[in-house]
């Protein structure tokens, strides 16, 4: 919903409860046809019902696209508000859909012209193919031709993704593209295992959606150019606002350390603002901030490194199905778990090398010391009782080794167990003054499931690892022929894409990189243990001075 | 601006429904939620937001300073006040405000709350209206705010953050890439755990990367899957109580700086209280054992927390900060014997004995006889700890529960039960009364100016006892407690035997002080508005007084009243001679 808690529908006030009804009219109809036969007075209803809401509601829009997403139904891009006792209808659908890995639905305004025997048909094939291995495609044989002229289902492998900014950033890149990048098609042709994007425009911000070929032509042109412009622009606001976002939680951080270093009393009032912000983003889209949760800032490193944990840890709360409200609370804590680190001398800090036992001591001491600066901040009990705990735990482990050593001996938060894998994979994939090395995000993420079990909860650690990619979003790679690529959109199971794609970038020998194109990499392959092509190594962007969300943003 | 009034059923039903919403709003900022008013425009809003849509399927009001519009039509215009809805969501940015069909009570009583909650405004607080929104969630009222990220976020350079040290500090900042990355297995990176902080000395040489650890190791199976729903259906639950009081008794424990320890305290007692009030009496316990143990620990180490401590446990010990355990003790369901109310119990012999001011009048309220029983025992608990304070607390304690501490005061050693016993021995009710006297009566421990508020006391027996104390000896003191009483409450006194007795008691403990008041009281004509309806009763009484005091100077005035010309005179004085 965002902060418009408007919510439902960009409908006519007249219209709000039709998003409710529809899936309502939806689910009786799928649930009848699985077990009445077509000339059932029930079934009959149930499909006039249904005629009824979407001709309501194709009195508003040419189409009907309904969208599932971040645990919630949108229609017409607007999520959908359902009232408390439809909570049940709401879980029903939801596990519909993704039994059958679907993203949703498109109708189109000649619904009015099928026949109940289509529209029956349709609900049964809906129906059936929850029992197939592989739901989609078993879905668009049975849909091939024009049965269903009416009515499309939209596939889950082609979401939305970072790759289709990037083209933009290709194209108008400050940085000339190379001469010869237009010309790389032929290599990349040369080799068929890997999938060159040539018409990244064309793919842009759009599911696809799965038709008849007859259908393509019927549709507009103009119309989808438009759709898919509305999109872009979408996409575009989206961007704008989560770099605002991190501009903004940067700022709040900065300015309370500020004022606590100084003594002041602080408030926490503007970092909620961001932290509802950055959840709202994350549960539309997890993409954007994950690109900006990249950032490295060599000498701000605790204000970077703080927001990103915030970043991180949303994210992962996301991906597990956390509440709203828990995500708040998540961001928040993620956001002040270092909160404690402007009590450590910053010689300390900023010491190279390794520390003497009492400055180590003295370092240690700063989880504790942010819940006491959490403690002194001006705001309500309850807020600072719902944000402590996470600080408090981010190094202490899984197994409850690590530090602070206190005589609690409870078994780590959840929300406190995400933090501490944010933390360590942002910590460890950054540059600091005390060590010239530091590991790949892919290595990093390596090194952390040596700890699973015993540092970091092993199952969210592999919800991290399936959000991030086993090339998180960053990556440097060197090919084979001695390319250099970046890791723009891992794959992602959950979003029902499997292919990795980066940007290739071209070395201009001065310690600069120009962008040249997108490039797919392909799924997995179990067999070879790799994607389509062979990757030499991997290292973390900063190592080549390239700050990652520069060249997404 | 000019405020439409519309025939148009529509706008007249927006118009109707702005009103009682504003009302609704304002009353909340005057009165509590539970106070009759504030419910009545609670009901009010509510009735006029369900009759609209009844027709209608949504109402959204646009937000304008200190205006509401519905339809580009101002249907409420306020004034910058705090306690104005309308400039208060504009205040904090509220763009519209909508309520759906459906809509359900406890969602505007919520409504108004949260309203209420962010009514003053601070720049350092945790949050306002549109974050309160946010966090609610509710199901059938949307809003929409201003973006004030767009408003007040400062762009973000990226090209401003540096991702490496300057060259000359780190040669390698932008060498090669890691080292045989993906390699080799190293079987004893990071024996001791994986450390964010490692420096160069201690960091891996070799790190395997995830490729090549094989796919199949971060699949989640269906187990783990199951799991990880657990989890998340569990945290969403929790009650972080213990968590939170656990981690804040580590931060006290600490803490050497006296601001940050007062910062601590304070939080802990909030959630001490939290914990009381959602009846979480097990935690509450743990923060009072704690907070003892502290208490005595600290006493050479941080001698400046002890009056920290005592003040917070005064501070819990308070009615206002009972209410939860009150609640459930006064409520007829509650089971005498559960874990909760074991761990009740041991928290209340915990607070201070201060805490007899609110247990010992609650006590009769009480439903459950065991309930009373229990409670009685943490009662006998405090007194025995504090005696002056159960003094103190006595006059609200019921019969029943003075002649149960009767036995226990008497154990007491006897200055302190003493003190205990005057205290009843002032009680309101006769049968405490009664025993105390008895007891302090056989303990020769009655003091009559202690107990010279009984003066008045309907039981002519206690009247009795505390004027045969006074009439003893002469004492000044007495003398002058009487003359006092007898100038100001005389003419109250209904009982003409207990007034002749007053001033005969004066007669006993006086001196020639009184004589001239006793005089003028006999002689004088005029005495006054307090004497004018008996004074033929008080002329007795001076007679008798004068006649006990035993010196010349009253006896002369006796024989010149009983030989002068006023009949009333000479009766009195010729009669208190004759007795």
């Amino acid at each position: 919903m965002g902060r418009d808690g408007s919510g439902l529908n960009g409908m006519a006030g007249d219209n709000r409860m039709l998003g409710q009804q529809f899936i309502q009219v939806l689910n009786n109809l799928l649930s009848t046809a699985s077990i009445h036969q077509d000339n059932n007075t029930l079934l009959v209803r149930c499909v006039d019902s249904f005629l009824e809401v979407t001709g309501q509601l194709l009195a508003e829009d040419d189409e009907i696209t309904l969208l599932v997403a971040v645990g919630g139904f949108y229609l017409q891009q607007e999520k959908i508000i359902f009232k408390r006792n439809a909570a049940g209808l709401v879980r029903k659908m939801l596990t519909f859909f993704e039994d059958r890995q679907l993203d949703g639905l498109k109708i189109y305004q000649n619904v009015t012209y099928a026949s109940l025997k289509e529209i029956t048909t349709f609900a049964r094939i809906l129906n059936k193919c929850g029992r197939q291995e592989n739901p989609f495609h078993w879905l668009s044989t049975e849909m091939a031709g024009d049965r269903f002229p009416w009515v499309d289902v939209i596939d889950p492998s082609q979401t939305e993704s970072l790759e289709s900014f990037f083209a933009d950033a290709v194209s108008s890149s400050t940085a000339a593209p190379s001469p010869s990048s237009s010309g790389r098609s032929g290599q990349t042709a040369a080799e068929p295992v890997v999938r060159r994007k040539k018409e990244p425009e064309a793919d842009r911000g759009t599911k696809r959606i799965l038709r008849s070929p007859s259908e393509q032509g019927n549709r507009g042109e103009k119309k989808r150019s438009t759709r898919k412009g509305r999109r872009k622009n979408r996409r575009e606001i989206a961007q704008k606002k989560a770099m605002r976002t991190y501009g903004y939680a940067m700022s709040s951080l900065q300015t309370l350390s500020q004022k606590l270093s100084a003594g002041r009393y602080a408030g926490i009032g503007k970092a909620v603002h961001m932290v509802q912000n950055m959840v709202d983003l994350i549960m539309d889209d997890d993409n954007i901030l994950l690109g900006l949760s990249t950032i490295r800032d060599y000498d701000d490193y605790t204000f970077t490194h703080s927001v990103n944990v915030a970043i991180l840890s949303v994210c992962l709360g996301n991906r597990i199905g956390l509440s709203r409200t828990l995500l708040g609370r998540l961001g928040l804590s993620g956001l002040f778990h270092d909160l404690g680190k402007i009590d450590v001398p910053i010689k300390i800090l900023n010491k190279p090398g390794r520390l003497e036992d009492d400055e180590l001591a003295e370092l240690q001491k700063h989880s504790l010391n942010s819940v006491r600066r959490i403690i002194r901040l001006r705001a309500s009990y309850d807020k600072k009782a719902e944000i402590l705990l996470p600080p408090f735990e981010h190094h202490l482990k899984y197994d409850l080794s690590g530090y602070p050593k206190t005589p609690r001996n409870r078994p780590l938060t959840l929300l406190g167990r995400i933090v501490a894998i944010a933390d360590v994979y942002d910590a460890i994939t950054s540059q600091r003054i005390y060590r010239s090395r530091f590991l790949s995000p892919d290595q990093a993420l390596g090194l952390m499931l040596k700890g699973s079990g015993t540092d970091f909860d092993p199952i969210l650690l592999k919800v991290f690892i399936n959000m991030l990619g086993v090339y998180p979003l960053g990556t440097i790679l060197k090919f084979d022929n001695g390319e250099l690529g970046m890791v723009t959109t891992p794959p992602d199971k959950e979003k029902g894409s499997s292919e990795l794609w980066v940007l290739l970038l071209q070395d201009n020998g001065d310690s600069t990189y120009t962008k040249r194109y997108l490039m797919s990499l392909g799924s997995w392959d179990r067999e070879r243990g790799g994607f389509n092509r062979p990757i030499l190594e991997s290292c973390h962007p900063s190592e080549l001075g390239i700050q990652p969300a520069e060249l997404i943003f | 601006m000019k405020i439409l009034h519309s025939s148009d059923p529509e706008l007249k039903g927006v118009f109707n429904f702005s009103l009682a919403f504003a009302g609704a709003v304002k009353n909340y900022t005057l009165y509590p939620a539970e106070h009759a008013i504030a419910k009545k425009h609670l009901l009010n809003f509510s009735r006029h937001l369900t009759r609209f849509l009844a027709d209608y399927d949504s109402l959204r009001l646009d937000v304008e300073k200190n205006s509401l519009r519905y339809g580009g039509e101002i249907v409420y215009q306020g004034t910058a006040e705090e306690s104005d809805v309308a400039y208060l969501l504009g205040r904090d940015g509220v763009q519209y405000l909508e309520f759906k069909k459906g809509i359900e009570l406890w969602e505007m009583q919520s409504l108004l709350k949260l309203i209420n909650d962010h009514r003053m405004v601070d720049e350092e607080n945790d949050g306002d209206i549109v974050t309160a929104l946010w966090e609610q969630d509710y199901p059938h009222i949307g809003y929409k705010a201003i973006d004030i990220l767009s408003l007040d976020a400062p762009a973000i350079n990226l090209s401003g953050f540096k991702v490496a040290p300057p060259p000359m500090a780190n040669g390698q900042a932008s060498a090669d890439f890691v080292d045989d990355a993906g390699s080799q297995e190293s079987g004893d990176l990071f024996d001791e755990g994986i450390d964010e902080d490692f420096p160069d000395d201690e960091a891996p040489s070799v790190v395997l990367a995830i490729t090549a650890k094989g796919n199949d190791l971060w699949e989640l199976s269906p187990l783990e899957r199951y799991e990880l729903e657990k989890m998340v259906a569990e945290e969403e639950q929790l009650d972080n109580t213990d968590n939170v009081i656990d981690i804040l008794l580590i931060i006290l424990v600490l803490q050497n700086d006296r601001e940050d320890f007062t910062a601590t305290l304070d939080f802990l007692q909030d959630r001490f209280l939290h914990a009381l009030t959602n009846q979480r009496f097990d935690a509450a316990l743990k923060v009072l054992n704690n907070m003892l143990r502290m208490r005595d620990s600290f006493q050479r180490k941080k001698q400046w927390a002890r009056p920290l401590f005592d003040d917070f446990l005064e501070t819990v010990s308070r009615p206002e900060s009972l209410r939860g355990p009150i609640r459930l003790l006064l409520d007829p369901e509650t089971r005498a014997y559960s874990q909760q109310i074991e761990y009740l119990w041991r928290v209340l012999c915990q607070l201070s004995p201060t805490v007899l001011f609110t247990l010992g009048p609650l006590l009769p309220d009480i439903p459950s006889a065991k309930m009373r029983q229990a409670l009685g025992s943490v009662i006998i608990h405090h007194a025995r700890r504090a005696p002056e304070i159960l003094a103190r607390a006595l006059p609200k304690f019921d019969e029943e529960l003075c002649l149960r501490l009767l036995p226990i005061v008497r154990d007491m050693e006897p200055a302190i039960g003493n003190r205990v016993f005057l205290a009843m021995a002032l009680h309101d009710s006769k049968g405490v009364r009664t025993r105390a006297f008895d007891i302090l009566e056989q303990r020769h421990q009655l003091d009559p100016l202690v107990l010279f508020p009984l003066i008045n006391d309907p039981d002519p027996n206690v009247r009795g006892k505390i004027l045969a104390l006074l009439s003893r000896q002469r004492n000044e003191q007495y003398e002058q407690q009487l003359l006092t009483y007898l100038q100001n409450g005389g003419n109250r006194i209904a009982d003409k035997e207990h007034l002749l007795a007053c001033y005969k008691a004066l007669g006993c403990c006086g001196s020639k002080q009184s004589v001239p008041v006793l005089k003028k009281i006999l002689t004088g004509g005029k005495l006054g508005k307090m004497f004018s309806r008996d004074a033929m009763y008080h002329k007795q009484g001076a007679a008798i007084a004068l006649h006990g005091l035993g010196i010349a100077e009253a006896d002369q005035i006796l024989r010149e009243g009983a030989a002068g010309i006023l009949p009333d005179v000479r009766l009195a004085c010729k009669k208190a001679m004759g007795q």
